[in-house]
């Protein structure tokens, strides 16, 4: 039997196979496969890397998020300073206040005691002048 | 002075706006969460929570306010809570609910105890001032106005009610039959009010965003500024000394006389309501928030000579001297509550104990444990110090010897104070508490009432008492000053028995003695300052009495509201109304005088008068000295000191006086001198000079006695109706009138000789030396 009656049957021989596909078929085929599994392969390489970028983004969004709220928060620590700082200058002036009626008493006190000091060294100053 | 702030951990959950006391440690707490607290104010948490009845918004709370041996009196009911829905209602002090009484249309806003205990007093919503029996019966609706009643206080003597009439206040007595008194007080509407028990003083605050102080009568003593917020709380402290003030985050301590110790700025929102412990050194106080706070005063100092001593926290008091600049704390086991120093010696009272000091050793003191945690008042003489509990008066020994408990009649310890109550070495003066116009004196060694003089009754309310301290026992002498501000001088222990009352000035505010020498210094109402320098001259020579003074006028440096705080060897002590104490010393050599004259050195003390010939105080000097020597009976001394006042009748008197050798005589001519008639009357008839005793009554005129003594002592002669006659004769010719005196009459009918020559020659008796 030749090539031929094989081939007419449908079958087809290479050299170590046969085949039922006619060789050209048979070639295609065998490249559609190969092309096929790249592009499965590609296709996961996408996934692979859409993944990625998905994590990456959440972190992203995570980190983003923290930020904010502590954008946030320091935004409000820096309004609440500002009454804190009215609070505090508000005690530091009553504080001063108080320290400057301290002062003002304690000023006439020593008013008090330079003129007493003056009229009594006025006296021992007349006394010893007598003698 | 300030106060340091705590804040507890836990508060309420709502609105809070009552507080009270229940005892020294225990601080009751109530608000919108239906919830009483009661706290421990020492470690400032909370001991015991009660649940009220949800429909129960409490809006005031008050407890009881009879305290004795240092807990609130047993008393069913304990402490009263006032609520929106009108009623309030009295709670036993396991706070458990005994009583609700329908009191008002729409809420109660103030509550209040009387002082006593025995009523109670609400104030309502609608306008309404209702009083009611201690078991809840009501007695009088006091008064009724449109506007709501914010805020009442009782007077200190619980006849009358001052409450608020939106910016208006009005003292309402009790009874009828008095006037009210009623006067615009603030611009804004007045939300509190208070009326302390021991100095009479009215403060109030409002939405004006001022405080004001007030005397009994409504005269205005002193007004703040403008503060950032309404005040919403103010109350006194049971001694009266200060008075707290709260507003929106803010607490002001002031002193009584409204100046501003120290301001507190806590982030709390509006406080609502405060109240001072017993002992008056710690403060709680609700807010808005319902948050509560507790505060404690510190940095409280007294100053004596070189001593300065100073509360540094509740447990640690700093003593420094000033002479050698030396620093010593002291410390503490329990909370200080009072201290005082003067004398030379520094007390110290704590929860339970009283420590004795002497500034010189202070690493071994006395020590007296005290039967009963509250001191309303410590007051100290040279040589002891009394100590007043809640129910008794105990006077120690400054070796803490306990010598006496001391009673008399009208004695209420709630109402001794530095004002009423005063000591000296031996005696003790005190003014009544039922009747203010009675002075009782207390012979300090045996604790009874002085016998020759157990009591004076003054015309009008005494208001201040003061003793001396120095010289000795019997020219002890006590000053007061009644209401109407004018100012008296007498004698506790007058030989004489007619103890008289001398009256020597007026407008006067506040006294004092020295506490070394014998000078009284008063501080009148328009800023002058009087020093007697020798006050006994009032009972000596009063002419002499306004001599020996020296004066100083304060009037140019804001003299309103000046106080006198202090008097010690020759130093004022001043506060000016902003509260700055100003120095004053007067001439120390009144105090030398003193010195000289008490050690019986007449020549040194007269030597030092002539030496201060040029010296501004000579006259001042001279005129004490006078009043000393006439006392003393040294005749000599007082000529010289009469001749240098240039007072010449003194001085011929004096003479005249010193010529004559019988010492009866002479004694009775100085008691004469000194315008002691009854005196002088008593001496010649106790040796025996009847006719000098009786022609003294005729030259005053006293015809009446003049014949008693003839009637009693005349058994043998008629000569001393016969001078009776003569001088009367002489009186009616002089005087152009003719007899109408009954006794006379008949005295002329019994002797019907009348022979002008006799008594001519009797007057001529070696006893007396002239007759005009």
């Amino acid at each position: 039997m030749s090539d031929y009656n094989l081939s007419r049957l449908g079958l087809y021989f290479d050299k170590d196979s046969i085949h039922i596909f006619d060789p050209s078929s048979n070639q295609t085929t065998t490249e559609l496969i190969t092309e096929c599994s790249e592009f499965i392969q590609s296709t996961k390489e996408f996934k692979d890397i859409v993944d990625d970028f998905i994590l990456i983004v959440a972190n992203l969004k995570e980190k983003v998020e923290k930020e904010k709220i502590k954008a946030l928060g320091s935004r409000n620590a820096l309004e609440s300073i500002g009454i804190q700082k009215e609070l505090h200058r508000q005690q530091l002036v009553v504080l001063i206040n108080e320290k400057r009626q301290e002062l003002e008493r304690l000023n006439s006190l020593e008013q008090s005691l330079i003129r007493d000091e003056a009229e009594q060294k006025d006296l021992i100053e007349r006394l010893t002048n007598q003698r | 002075m300030k106060f340091k702030i705590h804040f507890p951990v836990s508060s309420h959950s709502d609105f809070a706006s009552c507080v009270g006391w229940l005892s020294g440690e225990e601080v009751l707490t109530a608000g919108d969460d239906h919830k009483l607290l009661i706290w421990n104010a020492l470690n400032h948490e909370v001991i015991q929570t009660i649940n009220l009845p949800e429909d129960l918004f409490p809006t005031d709370l008050h407890v009881y306010p009879k305290w004795s041996h240092g807990t609130r009196q047993k008393s069913a009911e304990l402490f009263l809570i006032g609520s929106t829905d009108g009623r309030y209602h009295i709670f036993s002090r396991t706070g458990k609910l005994e009583k609700s009484v329908e009191a008002h249309k729409g809420a109660i806003l103030v509550i209040k105890w009387s002082h006593d205990g025995t009523a109670l007093a609400t104030g309502g919503e609608e306008g309404q001032v209702k009083i009611w029996s201690k078991s809840g019966m009501l007695r009088t609706t006091l008064t009724s106005h449109p506007t709501p009643v914010y805020s009442l206080a009782w007077s200190p003597s619980n006849d009358s009610i001052i409450y608020t009439i939106d910016s208006n206040l009005e003292i309402k007595p009790l009874s009828p039959k008095v006037k009210p008194i009623l006067w615009k007080a603030h611009d804004g509407a007045i939300l509190k009010v208070g009326w302390n028990q021991c100095n009479n003083t009215i403060i109030s605050g409002g939405e004006d965003c001022r405080y004001k102080v007030w005397d009994s009568s409504g005269r205005l003593l002193f007004i703040s500024g403008i503060n950032d917020y309404p005040i919403t709380s103010l109350t006194w402290t049971p001694n009266g000394s200060l008075f707290a003030v709260g507003s929106f985050n803010a607490l002001k301590l002031c002193d009584q006389h409204g100046w501003t110790y120290s301001l507190n700025k806590p982030a709390i929102q509006s406080i609502f309501n405060l109240c001072w412990s017993q002992d008056s050194t710690q403060i709680a106080g609700v807010t808005g928030n319902g948050s509560v706070i507790f505060a404690h005063v510190i940095d409280k100092s007294i100053d004596w000579a070189n001593y300065q001593v100073s509360c540094l926290s509740q447990k640690i008091l700093k003593f420094r001297d000033i002479l050698i600049n030396t620093d010593e704390e002291i410390e503490f086991r329990e909370n200080i509550t009072q201290f005082s120093l003067a004398h030379g010696y520094l007390i110290v009272i704590t929860t339970n104990q009283c420590l004795i000091y002497r500034p010189t050793n202070l690493n071994a003191p006395y020590t007296i444990d005290l039967k009963d945690s509250t001191v309303n008042c410590l007051l100290q003489s040279s040589t002891s110090f009394l100590l007043v509990d809640s129910t008794n008066v105990y006077l120690y020994s400054y070796d803490g010897r306990f010598l006496n408990n001391l009673k008399w009649i009208g004695m209420k310890t709630d109402f001794l104070n530095h004002r009423t109550i005063s000591i000296s070495p031996e005696t003790l003066a005190a003014i009544d508490a039922n009747d203010n116009k009675i002075i009782h004196f207390i012979d300090l060694p045996t604790g009874k009432p002085i016998n020759a003089n157990p009591m004076i009754k003054h015309k009008s309310e005494v208001m201040v008492v003061a003793l001396d301290s120095t010289g000795p026992p019997n020219e002890r002498k006590v000053a007061f000053i009644d209401k109407n501000c004018d100012l008296y001088l007498t004698l506790v222990r007058s030989r004489s028995v007619s103890s008289q009352i001398i009256k020597i000035s007026s407008m006067i505010k506040w006294i004092l003695w020295c506490d070394t020498a014998n000078m009284l210094a008063a501080l009148g109402e328009n800023g002058r300052i009087t020093c007697w320098l020798y006050p006994q001259v009032g009972f000596v020579d009063r002419d002499l009495f306004s001599l020996a003074v020296i004066e100083k006028d304060w009037s140019d440096n804001a003299s309103r509201n000046l106080q006198l705080t202090d008097f010690h060897n020759n130093q004022l002590t001043l506060r000016l109304s902003d509260g700055s104490p100003v120095q004053y010393s007067i001439s120390s050599f009144p105090r030398i005088l003193h010195g000289y004259v008490s050690n019986g050195k007449w020549n040194e003390a007269l030597q030092l008068c002539r030496y201060l010939k040029s010296s501004p105080d000579y006259l001042p000097l001279w005129a004490s000295l006078a009043g000393m020597a006439l006392n003393g009976h040294n005749l000599e001394i007082a000529e010289y000191a009469y001749s240098a006042i240039e007072k010449v009748d003194k001085v011929l008197y004096i003479q005249r006086i010193q010529k004559l050798v019988d010492s009866a005589a002479r004694n009775a001519e100085i008691a004469l001198l000194c315008g002691n008639i009854q005196e002088a009357e008593n001496i010649l008839i106790a040796s025996k000079f009847i006719l000098r005793a009786i022609l003294i009554n005729l030259e005053v005129y006293n015809w009446d006695r003049a014949c008693d003594l003839r009637n009693k002592y005349d058994h043998k002669e008629r000569i001393y109706g016969n001078v009776i006659l003569f001088y009367r004769q002489r009186y009616l010719e002089r005087f152009d009138k003719t007899e109408d005196n009954k006794r006379l009459k008949k005295l002329a009918n019994e002797i019907e000789s009348r022979n002008w020559e006799q008594p001519a020659a009797s007057v001529m008796a070696p006893s007396r030396p002239s007759v005009d």
